[in-house]
């Protein structure tokens, strides 16, 4: 038994070391390091891009290969995810990186030679996307070297500490905040320090299937419409779309964004300088109502006018699969009229063919609004490979990145330069799509406009207790009026709890408390604000629109 | 003797290496982390401000987290999901032995049936392809269930019971994620088999409710009622015997008295019964039953006492806590045929619910799923082990006896089974108390409104989705004292209804 014994330990031992000796950063040459992203395919395609263009701005590992001994060491030293990168940027090593074998023959007489290889070695991981798996990993000092994230995890990755702070690298490497869309930027900043740089750029506007109007003879919405027309069309379409007697199984889109909806009619949920919600019945009365006016435009629309479909006909069209869920599919079918999302849509929607396709910006109610996204990236603290890390968010500012998003159909690229070549605007194989990326362009640098994030209330919590709000509305539990109170109630606790539980956000908050009092008493005034006193991104938009921001510097150093 | 001592402590160290991987495995996983949870839940450890980037330190804050999970409303909420779900746990129990009952009995027919359901089968299945070839899908699914309860039918009557037995215990060995994405499916409002099959009975009750006076209707709200206080008669009743036989002790006699008493208090309060004139007549009639049998053991006392006041305590609540979920099953049965009427011409008339996105139906939904489960599970194998070990002379002397079905079950099965179902109720309790989680998570993201967040579920969302681990340790902990506390109760006062 004992012998039995002894030889499992001695095999798991083997094994384990097996095992550590295939990982790939102990058998390379040069260091790996890891991209925790989704497992799209096109990742593949943006590391080679990256390999290569880290070999084209010199950022390489030289091998001198002298005999073909060497060249054998040097290929199995690197591994085989790089030899195309290396063959495409220096052909003549193509005998030596021959997939099939080292092809001495051809190599021999180009021998000595010099092997550039990429600096590093990008691999994607795409097992730990997950937030609570990337945190957990984060605080043990295990995590992925670049991690992909949205605007909205960025205060809780923050907090936490784990994130490498990139102003400085961005500014020495060039992917500052200059170097993409000012409506994302909130996104990306913390107190006035970059933490984040995009992957890819995402304005929410309403796709169209014109093919779909075309069948039931409803006209087309106009670029810029309001939420009156919406309805009207709405209800045209849906009637039209629709048999008598029958379930409804057409419908105009599939979901309204009610913050899109209440920011078109000139509120956020968080205040000015983000210290509180303006839910507050008594304090800013005309926000309270317009919160519960968008909620019950959707009930509206939802369950009288039937334009958007219910929790249980969407449950019921629900496939979970692919980007967009089912409603892509749908929109091809014609169960939508429209739908809401990026640019990333065409990914799915060319595969569909050569769809009749026009966009248009969601309905407003007297301010045009649309929602801007961003997947970003940062840099994990603690990663041994900060300085390719770093590279790795240059590289995404540069044309080969960029040009590779604008032929991939995914969102808009992160540098709004390249929205404006012809590539972009008109891609040679889709002439069905030409007009319509320029409108995603367009929107992302005028009506976009990035979610508002708390820094005393984490997101995912905000959203919770808002999402609760609007379902026990939709569900009949209670009034929008009950519903709205019990939100901002809920908003202030969370706020009081944060600030209980981290003392040293006191002293920032009473400041940022202060300001709001006043920001307060000016627009009770009618007076004008200085832009530098707010923070709330949509708010700072408004304002500008409005015309009610001031320039004068007095002001901005009395709110100091 | 040296040498002896020497071998020993070889010996020993040899045992011990064996051992080693696993007490460090235990070590490590088990014993170190729940020792750290319990340190966890008296600081103020938050992810977002102590941890290896930051440098703030932790402090020791006593009771604070603890005294924070009744200040935080969404606690109770949470803890009232858990508790709501575990209402199904008396049904699953019950299940569990139905399916045990059954399967511990041989099925096999002989040729000339199989053949007959064989055809009937092939029938079946054609009238289904055809009728769903034509467009009546709604039909089809209807007849394709009864299609397959007639093809396991037939399954059981060809291979036996070894059959049912392994198709009864699937639940238990597929995959938890697979089989609740396919309840998803099943559950779905339009397009689901389960509504498409409730459409159809749904549309009959409305044609008949549209048709006929609403007065039946409210006729048979007051029916509904009448029943649900015969049953309350009936019950007390028999609680009033098993007292004034000695089976239960004074202290146990009053868990039938607050049981059976609920629902009707309960009437009181409810928005669809509050203020009604049945509510009070109600109110009355059981005030009346418990007075008459209070007053009636007050002034006889027991025939023959009970040896204690806390005896046969287990048999009196799931005995009187069985006859309230009947009482509260008719109420809910009366108010809705009330309500049958104005439901049959709102909106689109009777429609199934929405399920998992209902507020209202998202919880019994789930409870759903736990009780189909719970039928096909361990339980269910630990009664029909315990089935094979009642003596057969037991049954032998009741035949002798002249009794029926039900007695020989009353009186010998279930007393057999007691040590199981008291085992099987205690783990049953502190799953309960745990689960809930990855159903949660799969179906509902504990939604709608927070309708299906159950504790576990809650510890997850405050440990991984805030950083507050201190806090959400606090709440496990108050989890494990009430498990701890049920099993305590159910040790004590179960134990020794087994043991009667």
């Amino acid at each position: 038994m004992k012998y039995l014994f002894l030889i499992t330990a001695i095999v798991l031992v083997s094994a384990s070391v097996a095992t550590y000796m295939s990982l790939p950063s102990v058998n390379s040459a040069i260091p790996v390091f890891y991209w925790v992203t989704d497992a799209n395919p096109a990742r593949k395609e943006q590391i080679n891009l990256f390999h290569r263009w880290l070999i084209r701005n010199d950022h390489v590992r030289k091998f001198e290969v002298k005999t073909l001994s060497e060249a054998r060491s040097v290929r199995s030293k690197l591994a085989d995810t790089v030899w195309d990168d290396i063959v495409a940027t220096q052909p003549e090593t193509a005998p030596l990186f021959d997939p099939e074998g080292l092809d001495a023959d051809a190599l021999e007489p180009k021998l000595p030679m010099t092997v550039r290889a990429p600096g590093a070695e990008l691999r994607t991981d795409s097992a730990n996307r997950q937030q609570a798996k990337q945190i957990i990993q984060g605080v043990s000092l295990v995590a992925g070297d670049v991690l992909d994230m949205g605007g909205a995890s960025l205060p809780l990755f923050y907090q936490i500490g784990m994130l490498e702070e990139q102003t400085e690298p961005a500014q020495r490497l060039g992917y500052g905040p200059d170097k993409t869309y000012s409506a994302i930027v909130p996104d990306l900043m913390v107190d006035d320090q970059q933490y984040l740089f995009p992957c890819n750029v995402a304005v929410a506007l309403y796709w169209i299937n014109k093919d779909t109007f075309h069948r039931y003879g409803i006209e087309l919405p106009s670029t810029r419409w309001t939420i009156e027309e919406f309805e009207r069309i709405g209800k045209a379409f849906v009637e039209a779309a629709n048999p008598e007697d029958q379930r409804r199984s057409v419908f105009f889109t599939p979901d309204v964004s009610i913050p899109d909806l209440y920011h078109s009619m000139g509120m956020d949920v968080f205040n000015e300088t983000l210290t509180g919600t303006t839910l507050d019945e008594e304090n800013r009365p005309e926000d309270f109502e317009k919160f519960i006016r968008a909620h019950e435009l959707i009930y509206k629309w939802t369950y009288e006018d039937r334009i958007l479909p219910t929790a249980a006909d969407a449950q019921s069209f629900d496939t979970e699969a692919g980007y967009g869920g089912a409603k892509l599919q749908l929109f091809n079918r014609g169960n939508y009229g429209m739908v809401r999302i990026g640019r990333f849509a065409l990914i799915q929607l060319r595969r569909f063919g050569s769809m009749n396709l026009e966009v248009v910006e969601p309905p407003h109610a007297g301010f045009p609004v649309a929602a801007i996204t961003t997947r970003a990236a940062a840099v994990y603290k603690a990663s041994s490979n900060i300085e390719y890390a770093n590279l790795f968010q240059a590289y995404r500012a540069s044309e080969d990145y960029n040009m590779q998003i604008v032929h991939d159909g995914d969102a808009l690229p992160p540098n709004p330069i390249y929205t404006k070549t012809e590539e972009f605007l008109r891609p040679p194989e889709y002439p069905n799509e030409w007009g319509i990326h320029g409108k995603f362009a367009k929107a992302a640098e005028t009506i976009a406009v990035a979610n508002a994030t708390s820094p005393y209330v984490l997101p995912s919590r905000s959203a919770r207790i808002l999402g609760n709000a609007k379902e026990d509305y939709m569900n009949g539990r209670k009034t929008m009026r009950q519903a709205t109170r019990e939100a901002a109630e809920g908003i202030d606790n969370a706020i009081q709890r944060t600030l209980r539980e981290a003392p040293k956000l006191r002293e920032e908050y009473d400041k940022q408390v202060e300001l709001q009092k006043k920001i307060d008493a000016r627009r009770a005034n009618g007076q004008k604000v200085p832009l530098s006193w707010i923070r709330n991104p949509f708010y700072r938009k408004y304002y500008q629109q409005m015309g009610w921001v001031s320039t004068s510097g007095e002001d901005a150093e009395a709110g100091q | 003797m040296i040498h002896q001592k020497q071998n020993r402590r070889r010996n020993l160290l040899i045992a011990l290496s064996f051992l080693l991987p696993n007490i460090l495995g235990v070590l490590t996983f088990v014993v170190i982390p729940v020792l750290f949870a319990v340190m966890l839940a008296f600081t103020n450890w938050d992810l977002r401000y102590h941890n290896v980037f930051q440098d703030e330190t932790l402090k020791f804050v006593g009771l604070d987290n603890f005294i924070r999970l009744f200040t935080e409303e969404n606690f109770l909420k949470y803890l009232g999901n858990t508790l709501f779900l575990m209402m199904g746990i008396p049904f699953g129990i019950a299940g569990a032995l139905c399916a045990a009952l059954m399967l511990s009995k041989d099925v096999r027919a002989g040729g000339g049936q199989v053949y007959g359901w064989l055809i009937a089968g092939g029938v079946l299945v054609a009238s289904t392809m055809m009728l769903a070839a034509v467009g009546l899908a709604g039909t089809a699914v209807a007849i394709l269930f009864c299609g397959l309860a007639a093809g396991i039918l037939l399954l059981g009557m060809t291979g036996g019971i070894t059959i049912y037995r392994t198709l009864f215990y699937t639940p238990h060995f597929t995959a938890g994620v697979a089989t609740f994405i396919l309840w998803k499916k099943l559950y779905n409002p339009n397009t689901g088999p389960i509504n498409s099959f409730l459409r159809i009975p749904l549309s009959g009750i409305e044609s008949t409710v549209t048709s006929v006076s609403p007065v039946w209707m409210q006729v048979g709200f007051y029916v509904g009622i009448a029943l649900m206080l015969l049953l309350m008669f009936v019950a007390a009743r028999w609680a009033w015997k098993m007292w004034n036989d000695g089976d239960i002790g004074n202290g146990s006699a009053v868990f039938p008295v607050v049981f059976l008493s609920l629902p009707v208090v309960l009437m009181q309060f409810w928005g669809y019964t509050s203020g009604s004139v049945a509510a009070f007549i109600a109110l009355a009639v059981a005030a009346v039953i418990v007075l008459y049998f209070v007053s009636k053991g007050w002034r006889q006392g027991p025939a023959f006492p009970s040896a204690g006041a806390m005896n046969g305590v287990g048999n009196a609540i799931v005995f009187s806590v069985g006859t309230m979920v009947g009482m509260l099953a008719i109420m809910g049965l009366s108010v809705v045929v009330f309500n049958l009427p104005t439901m049959a011409v709102d909106g689109n008339g009777l429609e199934p619910p929405d399920w998992l996105v209902s507020y209202h139906w998202a919880k019994p939904a789930m409870m759903l799923i736990g009780f189909w489960g719970a039928i096909g599970s361990n339980n269910m194998l630990l009664y029909l082990a315990a089935l094979t070990n009642v003596p057969g002379e037991l049954y032998e002397a009741a035949d002798i006896d002249g009794a029926s079905g039900f007695q020989k079950f009353w009186n010998v099965t279930w007393p057999q089974l007691a040590p199981t179902t008291f085992f099987i109720g205690v783990m049953a309790t502190i799953h309960g108390l745990q689960g809930g989680f990855e159903m949660a998570r799969v179906l509902t993201q504990g939604g709608p409104a927070g309708a299906t967040t159950t504790l576990s579920y809650f510890i997850y969302q405050e440990g991984f989705e805030t950083g507050r681990l201190s806090f959400s340790a606090a709440v496990a902990w108050a989890l494990f004292i009430l498990v701890f506390s049920i099993t305590m109760f159910n040790w004590k006062f179960g134990n020794r209804y087994v043991n009667d």
